[in-house]
């Protein structure tokens, strides 16, 4: 077993904790933390030097500090804490909308418990606001679109952790994902555009003379009144798209007809990189909508996959260094509002232990030499195991 | 706010510029403008590496909420005027620290500080610290012996890598926050390395 002793081995562990370079050069460098738990350990703890010193020195309250803040300059009190409420199903009628500015709300999961690590460096993505509470901004680089009307585009975003309700300004209800972006082009007349990075879930109002449209990654989606959610975060792989009610007509962006599918209540559809699109009916699409309650839906999800969704929910940063544990698969609903309780509790049922420091969270196998062998090779058992 | 103190945080805005962000210019107009849902952001993203890094100089967790509040209200009160001459991390840094430095100047409590930091080796690596080994399962012997050579570095190192990897601000930052040259945080940089180096080559790891 070496240690960092090594010169190089430290540098590079200093130069990840230090947030260096491009992503694809921390995404390698995170692969190879990940070879072995040693240097995930390290890593923890070089994010925490302030309390390796002084326990005094970390366990700041921020939440409580920004309320006497904000009290002392008599600031609004704005983003709401705990979880989201249940979005309220309403039917609206088509000629309802009324020209009247989105609504937005925010909401934050709670990452902290006993103590709050430091999240300088790690927003993805900055909320930005303009006058009042509302977080739309001009977008500098509209997506191209046929349709060159001069309307502007507007964009929402959250950062990893922050979820966002918004109401549009036809009354279309957006639940807005952690770590997505949304641009929104509704013009007074003809089509209505959004384009999506991220996950959301839409509840439509239809209007037959303004068709809505939905475009994330390589897939297009045209509305006909419905509820449905859009998972297309980059890197994926595909885009999938779930139908709660009403009916969604799927798309690649190539507009190729073989592609098209129509997808109802209960189907969910994907459009894979190349352009191929898929379609299952009969599923169990709640997975796809509980999070908007606050919930998390794992149904088989292989914990590579869950890791790097509780990543962006609750901002965190999950260091698995037996990669044999990234294919075990997570069946679990997860009131998704304590980042302690939902780390035990897909952890637990893996015979997996935790290790959380701040943002860093190192995931193992439960005993210690039961699989992670000195060399960081996998023990295939466990491998067939999680098939 | 105090003329003194509010003065103290505009010698963090004069420095080198670096190339500014999108982000920032976007985060600081929205500030000017009185948007105080930015501000919540600016406040809660930075809130705890300011106070770990204020905490590091004035030793008293009252102090030092008192101190960052006191920062951000003053930012808030004069937002209209609000221009950071280098990166937003950086002002904060360089701001709170001379918030700490002038509260240390005023308060006499110089000496008592300096006593504490001339310990501080000492203090920090007696039994009340390793109390907390116990609550948090480590996965191997090898970060303990990590954490004790960050234990025993000498205050002002490990606060630059507190700087360097809990708050990820450059080398340029760290110089301009803490007063010194860029080879003067690289060469910290460097002792504090080739020192946990040394620690963890004499470690071997049982077997």
């Amino acid at each position: 077993m070496s240690t960092p002793e090594h010169d190089d081995e430290l540098e590079r562990l200093a130069r990840y904790a230090a947030g260096e370079g491009s992503a694809e050069e921390r995404a390698a460098l995170r692969s190879w933390i990940e070879e072995r738990p040693e240097r995930a350990a390290i890593i923890a703890a070089m994010r925490d030097v302030a309390r390796i010193a002084d326990p005094q020195a970390a366990g700041w309250d921020a939440r409580s500090a920004w309320s006497a803040l904000a009290t002392r300059l008599a600031l609004p009190s704005t983003a709401a804490p705990g979880p989201a409420p249940a979005p309220e199903l309403r039917t609206r009628s088509p000629r309802e909308w009324a020209p009247k500015p989105p609504k937005i709300a925010f909401f934050e999961s709670k990452r902290r418990t006993r103590w709050r690590p430091a999240a300088i460096a790690t927003a993805a993505a900055i909320v930005f606001m303009s006058a009042g509470s509302l977080a739309l901004w001009r977008s500098e680089h509209p997506a191209p679109s046929r349709a060159a009307a001069e309307q502007p585009w507007r964009e929402y975003a959250t950062r990893r952790g922050q979820r966002a309700t918004i109401e549009l300004l036809d009354g279309t209800h957006v639940d807005l994902g952690v770590d997505s972006r949304l641009r929104v082009r509704m013009p007074e007349a003809g089509t209505r555009e959004i384009v999506l990075e991220g996950e959301a879930v839409f509840d439509v109002a239809h209007d037959s003379l303004r068709p809505l449209t939905v475009r994330a990654g390589n897939a297009l989606m045209k509305d006909i009144g419905t509820r449905f959610n859009v998972r297309a975060y980059p890197g994926a792989g595909s885009v999938k798209v779930a139908v709660a009610s009403g009916l969604v007509q799927l798309n690649d962006t190539a507009g190729a007809p073989s592609s098209e599918l129509l997808l109802a209540a209960g189907d969910l559809g994907s459009i894979n990189e190349s352009g191929q699109a898929k379609l299952r009916h009969g599923v169990d699409t709640t997975q796809f909508f509980a999070w908007t309650q606050g919930r998390l839906v794992f149904d088989r999800t292989p914990f590579g996959e869950a890791a790097t969704r509780l990543e962006r929910w609750f901002d965190i940063e999950m260091l698995i260094p037996d990669s044999s544990i990234a294919s075990r698969r997570l069946t679990a609903t997860i009131a998704a509002q304590n980042v302690e309780e939902v780390l035990a509790a897909v952890t637990l049922p893996l015979h997996l232990r935790y290790e959380r420091r701040g943002r860093v969270v190192v995931v193992e196998p439960r005993s210690t030499g039961d699989s992670v062998s000195p060399r960081g090779v996998k023990n295939p058992s466990k491998d067939e195991r999680s098939r | 706010m105090s003329q003194r103190a509010y003065r103290s945080d505009e010698d963090a805005t004069t420095s080198i510029a670096p190339p500014r962000t999108d982000e920032e210019r976007r985060v600081i107009a929205a500030l000017r403008a009185g948007d105080s849902v930015v501000f919540e952001w600016l406040f809660s993203s930075h809130y705890d590496a300011l106070c770990a890094f204020v905490y590091s100089y004035v030793r008293s967790r009252e102090t030092t909420e008192d101190l960052v509040q006191d920062l951000f209200a003053s930012i808030w009160e004069n937002r209209d005027r609000w221009l950071p001459g280098g990166t937003i991390r950086q002002y904060l840094f360089t701001a709170a620290r001379n918030r700490a430095l002038t509260y240390l100047r005023h308060e006499v409590v110089v000496r008592r500080f300096e006593d504490v930091a001339a310990r501080d080796p000492v203090l920090l690596s007696d039994g009340r610290m390793t109390e907390r080994a116990d609550d948090l399962a480590h996965f191997d012997e090898l970060t303990t012996a990590f954490e004790d050579a960050v234990r025993a570095l000498p205050a002002k190192r490990r606060r630059v890598l507190l700087l360097r990897w809990e708050a990820q601000l450059t080398h340029a930052e760290i110089a301009h926050v803490l007063g010194i040259s860029v080879k003067g945080v690289e060469t910290q940089i460097g002792r504090a390395m080739r020192f946990i180096r040394e620690r963890l080559a004499s470690f071997r790891p049982r077997g």
